[in-house]
């Protein structure tokens, strides 16, 4: 059964690649054009994931989302703002499980947002994280490999923390960022991936398999070895 | 008929009404100061009559023909009168033929037609007259007559009459090279308001080094022009920069793509072309998102996002982030100063503009050299300063590199600059902070300076 996908964007242009793009990565897309339509669509809870415009003729995008979570229904949502509108209450939406993103975005983004949103966080009470070989112990703060135990920086070990609760998916560097550092930004240099690399030389010993590999143009995925 | 330019100019209707006025005005008090002249010296005068008639109250009548007689005697403008009548009106004395009609001997002052003789002849005279009845019967009567100082107005007044047209005229020719004057300034300035609405930016309106109004409203109008010049010229360099920008990586793109379908001989081969296509066209991509970025910044509602943040933590994640791309391009990233201070703002704008400082800084400092970010109190303000030890900015291009797509001709072979600082410029903006290339010994050091912590 596909993943379904509630588009709700009164802009026909931006619409349109977004379903492309969604479409062309196997999710089953609907699209409403306006906030009542889009809210009609949500309340059926038949959806899985769904973007939302900020800023929507007749009912406002954030008004959806508390409509639809009145009522119950927990389909988590992406809003999509401009720039100049993400304000407290868009940025409150992180602390619920949703996300938002500011427009102009990039599809690639958009979609990994959508995944991440998609899978179901980790039990939070869990305290070792697992992937294959790997384990991250949140209270010693000790992070393995097999037998082998990492020497790792603080930064270091939020980084893995995120890539671990997000395994096999991929996390964008501004994904990372926000995860990390807690500021919104598109670091357009290679910040992240000194970090990561940093990172990947400690996790991936020499002649051990890779576990974090780089997603071009995108960002990274952590995975057990095969 | 067409009136000559200069009459209907301001200088020239001001100069006229202003005269005007003036003629006017001098009219109104020469007439007026005559007519208090005039009635206190007949009030004078008058005194002067009442006093001596008094003196002749219980004289002897021989006296009083005395005093007739001095009285007359020295009397070259003919405008005393003096006259001893008998009981039944007729002249016994003086150089009156009879009693003035409506006269009445009372010691009140009257004024009458007097019936002149003397030597010289005889004439009807008005004049002020007392009179008094004697002890003998006989009536003694002294009078004065004004013609005189009637004579005098007169003459002033056809002098002033005289004086005035010739001052007109000279008015007129003042008002005339005033207006012309005026008239050729702003000739000028149409002029080369012409040839500056025809393109020629770069010429301004000449002074005349008077400091007068038109050398001030001069020198506003050519600090606007300069203004104008120096926006036109940025939006013409951005259009050059822009396609500049967007060209380079889209001719390595298509250069890329090329090779790799004439020269792949394999899967991976062509793959790797393509990877370096999508490396160029994602540069592309990022000038374009940048662009649209700034505009959304300087276009975007205001505020929207501002709450209280701590520039001190913002600067520590930042040099946090920064830190080991620093080190790994062999350059010392210091902090230091205040590490607390609360402000308005919004913290992901201000972290962007705050990278995007370090960001510039080590992509201009040499390798073994430093970048060192600080927060220092100045007076009541906040200064962010970052500092490198790279090549510095000249002094002449010190504003231009926060606008955008400005590259001083050292930076042009460093990919992606033009739009770091300009971003900058307009988060600051957008903030109310200001920012500069400070004078620096040695490197390039920029200094922002926020706003104390508002409420």
């Amino acid at each position: 059964m596909s993943t379904r996908v509630l588009v709700i964007e009164d802009d026909p242009e931006t619409a349109g690649e977004i379903v492309a793009e969604l479409s062309a990565q196997g999710f089953q897309v609907d699209w409403a054009a306006t906030g009542s339509d889009g809210l009609a669509r949500a309340e059926s809870g038949s959806y899985d994931v769904m973007t939302v415009d900020r800023l929507l003729p007749e009912v406002d995008g954030l008004t959806i989302v508390e409509n639809i979570r009145s009522q119950g229904i927990k389909t988590p949502v992406l809003v999509l703002s401009a720039l100049g509108e993400v304000d407290d209450r868009v940025r409150g939406l992180k602390a619920g499980g949703d996300d938002y993103l500011t427009k102009p975005f990039a599809l690639v983004e958009l979609s990994a947002r959508l995944d991440a949103l998609l899978r179901r966080p980790a039990d939070p009470r869990e305290t070792v994280l697992r992937v294959g070989p790997l384990t991250l112990d949140l209270i010693e703060r000790v992070v393995k490999r097999g037998p082998r135990e990492i020497d790792i920086l603080p930064r270091e070990f939020q980084l893995l923390e995120y890539l671990m609760r997000h395994a096999d998916q991929v996390v964008t560097r501004t994904m990372l960022f926000e995860e990390v550092w807690h500021y919104r930004f598109d670091p357009r240099t290679n910040l992240v991936d000194v970090h990561m690399g940093r990172l990947r030389r400690k996790v991936d010993a020499a002649g051990e398999a890779p576990m974090i590999h780089s997603v071009r143009g995108t960002g990274f995925v952590l995975r057990a070895p095969a | 008929m067409r009136l000559p330019e200069f009459i209907r100019t301001t200088t020239f209707r001001w100069t006229l009404t202003i005269s005007a006025v003036f003629f006017a005005a001098v009219v109104v008090l020469t007439t007026f100061v005559f007519h208090q002249v005039i009635e206190s010296n007949k009030t004078r005068i008058d005194g002067t009559l009442v006093r001596e008639i008094r003196n002749t109250v219980g004289s002897d009548p021989k006296i009083v023909f005395q005093f007739i007689q001095t009285r007359l005697s020295e009397d070259p403008r003919r405008v005393r009168l003096a006259g001893l009548f008998d009981e039944r009106g007729q002249p016994i004395a003086g150089n009156m033929r009879s009693i003035p009609e409506n006269f009445v001997p009372d010691m009140q002052m009257y004024d009458v037609i007097a019936d002149r003789e003397d030597d010289q002849g005889a004439e009807k005279q008005a004049a002020h007259a007392i009179g008094i009845v004697l002890s003998d019967g006989k009536t003694y009567v002294v009078g004065r007559n004004f013609d005189d100082l009637v004579a005098l107005q007169n003459d002033v007044l056809n002098m002033v009459g005289t004086a005035l047209p010739p001052a007109a005229i000279l008015t007129l020719i003042c008002a005339a090279v005033l207006a012309l004057r005026t008239q050729s300034r702003i000739d000028e300035i149409h002029r080369m308001a012409l040839r500056v609405m025809a393109g020629h930016l770069n010429e301004r309106l000449p002074t005349r080094g008077t400091h007068d109004d038109f050398d001030k409203l001069v020198a506003i109008i050519n600090d606007m022009l300069g203004k104008i010049e120096q926006l036109v010229t940025e939006v013409k360099g951005v259009g050059d920069d822009i396609a500049h920008d967007l060209r380079t990586p889209l001719t390595r793109v298509r250069a890329a793509l090329e090779r790799g379908r004439d020269g792949a001989t394999s899967l991976d081969d062509l793959r790797k072309a393509v990877d370096k296509g999508i490396t160029g066209i994602d540069q592309a991509l990022s000038v374009t998102s940048a662009l649209l970025r700034i505009a959304a910044i300087e276009h975007g509602q205001r505020n929207a996002a501002f709450g209280d943040v701590d520039l001190g933590s913002i600067v520590s994640a930042v040099v946090d982030l920064y830190e080991p791309a620093a080190e790994d391009m062999g350059i010392k990233l210091l902090s230091g100063g205040i590490s607390h201070w609360v402000l308005r703002g919004d913290r992901d704008l201000l972290f962007e503009a705050i990278s995007n400082l370090i960001d510039n800084a080590l992509k201009f400092t040499p390798r073994g050299g430093s970048v060192t970010i600080e927060l220092v109190r100045t007076d009541n303000n906040l200064m962010l300063r970052v500092a490198d030890t790279g090549p510095g900015i000249p002094v002449p291009e010190r504003e231009a590199v926060f606008r955008r797509f400005y590259r001083s001709d050292k930076s042009r072979n460093l990919a992606g600059m033009g739009l770091g600082l300009s971003l900058v410029a307009a988060i600051t903006r957008l903030h109310g902070f200001q920012v500069k290339v400070a004078d620096s010994l040695q490197g390039c050091t920029i200094e922002m300076i926020c706003s104390p912590a508002a409420a």
